[in-house]
């Protein structure tokens, strides 16, 4: 497989595709934190929150397949929208988040779904499991899978407000990300010049110099960074640098001088907006 | 990777010849003919003579001067509109082309005053060490009268008759340019050496 710049991807940049990579020490509190509620469920039939509460949202026996589809896609909708929104920022742009978060939230459904289910199924739960099988009977999974996903995202919503504070050792691309939509604007107008005629203001030139800072510095901060992110990075600084460089050798005396994009500058500007 | 942007000298093109009397569009300035008014014969556009300019540059300081470190001539993509209120970093522009019935028509002769007052004004420390801001004054088609100069003793003005005038004019003055900044970089006092550096650095971008 390739990646968005034509190389090949390592093992790692290739799981990053459809899973978000945590550090060893966060999937040793999240493994931790999960096996313990695996425990107290399986075992003292405990969920972080109850679902005899939650009555029929979590399991309700008289649900028809289609209810328990729907269900189980507004958990996973919300289970992905937390889960996208919680790592965006540690990714160069939102398709690599976006991809990354889907792979994550099924995984985190089914295993909840697992836990879910192995608490319900007390004696033998393979041969029932096997059983439902062998008639073809997807019913019983579409149920675990909908209380997997619905006890996922009302889990990790008091997780996140009571004590996790999420990744702190991840390099944190915010002001990147911030920055990339505005001078993805103006370098559509200075594309655009040669057909409207309308050049850069000086107000607008500064906000290049401005925005284009922002995002190196932001590049060159310290912290791990997500394999994609890692590989990806050195390439768009690099376009960066030069369009910072093509940038202040056009805008002299001011950044009306501006003409339109030369032919010189178009790969790097392909490449900022491919990876921002 | 882009290849290295060469080092150049900026030249603001003073005229309005990239705005057509009638409602058609706009004229890319690179195709401006500068002597075609006042002589039918004369026809090699601004940007043929950047061309020519560099190309001898190239000729003259081969052998002497690596081609990394030479400095090339250019001019800007946009003609008095650049000039707009006066603002911007003059800094950084080394010369001017000025056409005299431009500067006669309308407002236009306030904003050369301006333009001259802010080159003379911002002229870096290094060009005023070992040369000067170079403007090269065109010949008038419609007998307009040359434009008036703060005096300064940064500002070279030099009346150029056509484009072979021009083009030597402009080499003559960039080859010593080049020669000094190679030989200050190398032999010059610490001072000259920071000045140089600066000037390339932060003027020649």
């Amino acid at each position: 497989m390739v990646g968005a710049l034509g190389k090949p991807m390592a093992a790692d940049e290739l799981l990053n595709v459809l899973f978000y990579v945590p550090t060893k020490k966060d999937l040793l509190a999240n493994g931790l934190m999960f096996l313990c509620a695996a425990v107290l469920a399986a075992v003292f039939h405990y969920f972080p929150v109850d679902p005899a509460t939650l009555g029929a949202l979590v399991r309700d026996p008289a649900s028809s397949l289609h209810q328990n589809l729907l269900a189980l896609a507004i958990g996973g909708i919300v289970n992905y929208a937390i889960i996208f929104f919680a790592i965006d920022k540690f990714f160069l742009n939102s398709k690599e988040s976006a991809s990354a978060a889907l792979g994550t939230t099924v995984l985190i459904c089914l295993l909840y779904a697992v836990v879910w289910g192995g608490s319900h199924l007390h004696d033998r739960p393979w041969t029932m499991v096997l059983a439902w099988l062998h008639a073809r009977d997807v019913r019983p999974f579409v149920v675990a899978l909908r209380a997997g996903s619905i006890l996922a995202c009302l889990s990790s919503v008091p997780l996140k407000a009571w004590t996790f504070l999420g990744n702190q050792e991840f390099l944190d691309f915010s002001a990147l990300r911030k920055a990339a939509p505005e001078w993805k604007n103006l370098v559509k107008k200075i594309e655009d010049i040669p057909h409207t005629g309308v050049p850069l203001t000086a107000a607008e030139g500064d906000r290049m110099n401005a925005l284009l800072a922002a995002m190196l510095a932001a590049l060159a901060g310290v912290g791990r960074r997500q394999p994609v992110a890692r590989r990806d990075s050195p390439q768009l600084e690099g376009a960066l640098r030069n369009f910072q460089a093509w940038f202040a050798h056009e805008a002299v005396p001011s950044a009306a001088n501006i003409n339109g994009l030369g032919a010189g500058i178009r790969e790097d500007v392909r490449t900022i907006r491919q990876l921002s | 990777m882009s290849p290295a942007i060469a080092k150049e000298v900026q030249f603001l093109l003073f005229t309005d010849w990239d705005h057509p009397p009638r409602k058609s569009a706009k004229r890319p300035v690179e195709n401006w003919p500068p002597f075609l008014a006042a002589n039918p014969r004369d026809v090699p556009r601004i940007k043929d003579l950047k061309q020519a300019i560099n190309g001898r540059i190239d000729g003259r300081l081969n052998g002497s001067i690596d081609s990394v470190d030479r400095i090339y001539f250019r001019h800007t993509n946009v003609g008095i509109d650049l000039v707009g209120n006066g603002d911007g970093s003059w800094d950084k522009v080394q010369g001017a082309i000025v056409d005299p019935d431009t500067t006669a028509r309308s407002q236009n002769a306030a904003k050369l005053s301006r333009v001259a007052t802010n080159l003379a004004r911002q002229a870096p420390e290094y060009l005023r060490l070992r040369s000067k801001v170079l403007i090269c004054l065109l010949p008038s088609a419609g007998g307009a009268s040359a434009p008036t100069f703060p005096a300064a003793p940064v500002l070279a003005v030099k009346s150029t008759a056509n484009s072979q005038d021009l083009m030597s004019e402009v080499l003559t003055w960039l080859t010593a340019l080049n020669v000094h900044i190679d030989d200050d970089r190398m032999n010059a006092t610490k001072e000259v050496r920071d000045a140089v550096e600066e000037f390339l650095e932060k003027k020649l971008l």
